[in-house]
């Protein structure tokens, strides 16, 4: 009886493995839009040499250790940045590498960070900057430290103030926003010419805050503000 | 010859018929095809020691492989203790010991017939009873916390034995048991055949060590070349007329003695002279007559041996004394 | 049951006595000095390095425990042919191959959730941090991705005539394995016909890893995980090694052991 039982089993053995291969093919299918809901990104490089990042790809995406291999890349491009001789080009490849390194890993901070902050201040080339950090506030929607530097640069070196507003102002909206950013928000309206939008922040910022010194700051810009929507003329930031 | 292969009204533990075995190798392009079996008819009975005889690659190994059901038959029937050998059933009344067998080397002795005998359905108390006992039998209580890489030949051949015999098997099948032992090993392991025999255990032994046949075994079938030449009872073989070789040894400085014998066939050399067995009577009267002082006569091979090689039309061409080897 | 958990425990002990858990040891300092070093190096959160850096530490010993596991019990059991005794004995054939399956994954499961330990102690006392749950999550994906790998590999065991085949396929099943989700993304693309259906074939032929990678998307913001994501993953998972384990024990059922 048991013979036949095993030996029937065995027989059924080709038709259970056919329904078995159509059960993992439909959760394949079904998991593949789990795992890419968008298409994959791609470095848009135009500076870099093209075989390092189809190495670097091909090795990350072999070995399943995307994100390790973005770590160690990392490494790479902090040596880059570190090379004195490569000043001699103002660092060119240093947005492609740190936008390689990001599509690697692109929920590590760093390359967004650091490479914004040394592209700014250092190589003033806040375009790039910019670009790099768009890109880490959308891998890193809920960080709010990409978009305060974002803010900062932008306001600071760029002018680009269409791109920094509605940024600031989602996050703001969050309530999870460090006076800083509101500030830099404040003092955006201001530049792009929203003077009613400014005033009312200012006014939100009175009060809201507890402290005396943000008090006192917010006072001054709301009365120089009003002064000057009063003359018609642009107030000191 | 005409082998006398299912004649007996006694129950049989093997029952072979019209078995046939074809390997098919090589790739797609250029297969070649060996007939290992052809036509096999062989009854083995219950509590019968079974030899089994043949050149390398007459195909033993195959009917062993066969009747455990690591390979299906190309043709043919084949029924092991009344069923078959797929079934879990069969196969838990069957002792197996390969030739050389390998086993895991990082366990113990003691460990490894636990492991078999688990899957005899032996557990707790009645394993270790059981394992205890069978470690008594094949001599291996001392050894058995040893690991098996630390194991000699015969120790491993010894544990071998153990675990086919765990599930206190009704057939115990044997493929060249005897390989690679030396004298004491052989003398230990053909006692333990013996005393399973007299236990009621059926034993099939594949071997070519012919002095195992005749000490152990109560028939012998002879394959070659895949085809079953003969079969028959040692006691048949014993009884026999084949002919066997003697070698006559004479005293130191009478070899001028055994020269000029007036027999086709007989060889001197070295102080002694080979002659068949038909002119034994003759040979040893003549020499009388010369006052030749005879020391030893031996014969040159067994009578199992002898027809062993009668079987398979080889020419019987010794040169050494039965014994010599061993 | 009891003759498979007797074949998992004998097959355990003979993999632990192979001393594969050097290989456990080995991954340990090497994932140390790593994190040592690339703490030294790099710049940005060490945490996630860490924790990054310790989950592949995971997967990497744990396929090099598999691989080696598979390499040395084929050399036993296939070529000195030790199988023949267990199959000789009151087991079924797919009772043998559930019993290696266990056993190995026994060893593979104990040497990634040694290394999960030794990654969750740097992350606590070395980097002052928090063990995740995500990370915990990338942990149970990584047993299910080798779960998955170690019933391929035992079938390829049964399936493959030599060593080198049964360490090749399942080698190149593991990258190619990591590549199926890009398979998908180049059948997006404008392609012969032909090529289309070979790609097809494969993506539903070979397992897709990626599924199990969540090491790759533990900062992902988008990553949804609920549990009807962990019924689907484990379904997934269930269904492949099912279909491997049919496929090697149909396989060893007609195989003949010449």
């Amino acid at each position: 009886m048991q013979k036949d039982l095993y030996t029937q089993l065995v027989k059924l053995l080709p038709a259970m493995a056919v329904a078995m291969f159509l059960i993992q093919a439909y959760y394949a299918t079904y998991l593949q839009v789990w795992l890419h809901p968008e298409p994959l990104g791609v470095t848009q490089t135009y500076r870099m040499d093209k075989r390092v990042s189809s190495v670097l790809r091909a090795t990350a995406y072999l070995s399943g250790c995307k994100v390790l291999v973005g770590h160690a890349f990392w490494i790479k491009v902090l040596q880059y940045y570190g090379d004195a001789t490569n000043s001699k080009d103002r660092y060119s490849k240093l947005y492609d590498y740190c936008s390689l390194a990001s599509d690697l890993n692109p929920t590590f901070l760093a390359p967004y960070t650091l490479g914004a902050a040394a592209l700014t201040f250092h190589l003033h080339r806040p375009d790039e900057a910019v670009r790099l950090l768009t890109k880490g506030i959308n891998s890193n929607p809920r960080d709010v430290s990409l978009k305060l530097l974002m803010a900062s640069i932008a306001y600071e070196n760029s002018e680009q103030y269409d791109k920094v507003v509605p940024i600031l102002e989602s996050q703001i909206l969050t309530g999870d926003a460090p006076y800083m950013m509101v500030n830099i928000l404040a003092n955006a309206y201001e530049k792009a010419g929203r003077y009613q939008d400014a005033v009312q922040l200012w006014q939100r910022i009175l009060r809201q805050t507890d402290k005396d010194d943000v008090r006192i700051q917010a006072a001054h810009k709301l009365q120089a503000l009003q002064e000057f929507m009063r003359a018609g003329k642009h107030p000191k930031p | 010859m005409k082998p006398e292969t299912t004649t007996s009204d006694r129950p049989t533990a093997i029952r072979i018929s019209n078995l046939s075995k074809t390997y098919k190798t090589g790739f797609w392009l250029a297969p070649k095809v060996t007939k290992a079996l052809k036509g096999l008819q062989l009854d083995i009975y219950e509590n019968e020691a079974f030899g089994l005889m043949g050149l390398n690659g007459a195909g033993k190994t195959t009917v062993i492989k066969l009747m455990l059901g690591l390979l299906k038959p190309t043709g043919g029937s084949l029924t092991v203790l009344g069923g078959s050998v797929s079934s879990r059933q069969i196969r838990s009344q069957i002792g197996y010991l390969s030739e050389l067998p390998y086993f895991s080397k990082q366990h113990t002795g003691r460990e490894l017939l636990e492991y078999f005998g688990s899957l005899h359905g032996l557990f707790g108390q009645a394993l270790r009873h059981r394992v205890d006992e069978v470690l008594e039998l094949v001599r291996m209580t001392k050894a058995a916390a040893l690991r098996v890489s630390g194991y000699s030949k015969g120790m491993l051949q010894r544990i071998g034995i153990g675990q086919a015999l765990i599930g206190k098997p009704r057939l115990l099948i044997c493929d060249e048991p005897m390989s690679g032992l030396d004298p004491v090993g052989y003398k230990e392991m053909r006692d333990i055949f013996i005393d399973l025999k007299k236990g009621g255990t059926t034993l099939f032994l594949n071997t070519h060590i012919l002095d195992e046949v005749e000490r152990i075994c109560d028939r012998v079938g002879i394959l070659h070349d895949g085809e079953l030449k003969d079969v028959a009872s040692i006691t048949k073989i014993l009884g026999s007329t084949v002919q066997v070789d003697y070698w006559i040894d004479v005293e130191q400085g009478e070899a001028s003695k055994l020269t000029g014998l007036p027999f086709r066939d007989a060889i001197a050399n070295n102080g002694g002279v080979q002659i068949p067995s038909l002119v034994l009577a003759e040979t040893l009267s003549l020499l009388a007559s010369r006052r030749a002082k005879v020391k030893a006569i031996r014969p040159l091979s067994s009578l199992v041996e002898a027809y062993f090689l009668q079987a398979i039309g080889a020419q019987a061409q010794l040169q050494r004394p039965v014994g010599s080897d061993r | 049951m009891r003759r498979i958990l007797s074949l998992a425990s004998f097959t355990f002990r003979e993999l632990i006595r192979s001393k594969m858990l050097f290989i456990w040891l080995i991954s340990v300092i090497v994932l140390c000095g790593l994190a040592f070093l690339l703490s030294l190096l790099s710049y940005g959160d060490i945490l996630s390095i860490f924790m990054d850096l310790g989950l592949v530490g995971m997967e990497v010993s744990g396929l090099m425990v598999l691989l080696l596991s598979l390499a040395v019990t084929y050399t036993t059991e296939m070529d000195q042919k030790a199988i023949f005794l267990h199959l000789s004995k009151p087991m079924t054939r797919g009772e043998y191959l559930l019993g290696r399956i266990l056993g190995f994954y026994l060893v593979v499961a104990l040497v990634v959730l040694g290394m999960g330990a030794v990654v969750s102690a740097l992350v606590v006392f070395v980097g002052g941090g928090q063990v995740t749950p995500l990370f915990i999550d990338s942990v149970v994906f990584l047993l299910l991705e080798m779960f998955v790998l170690t019933v391929l590999g035992l079938t390829f065991q049964m399936i493959a005539t030599s060593l080198v085949g049964v360490v090749l396929y399942t080698f190149f099943t593991i990258f190619l394995g990591h590549l199926i989700g890009q398979i998908q993304w180049l059948l997006e693309k404008q392609l012969p016909a032909g090529i289309k259906v070979v790609l097809k074939v494969i993506y539903y032929i070979l397992p897709n890893l990626d599924i199990f990678n969540l090491k790759d998307r533990m900062y992902d913001p988008t990553l949804v995980l609920g549990s009807a994501q962990w019924q689907e993953v484990l379904a997934y998972a269930f269904s492949y090694s099912l279909l491997v384990f049919l496929i090697g024990w149909w396989n060893l059922e007609k195989r003949e052991f010449m």
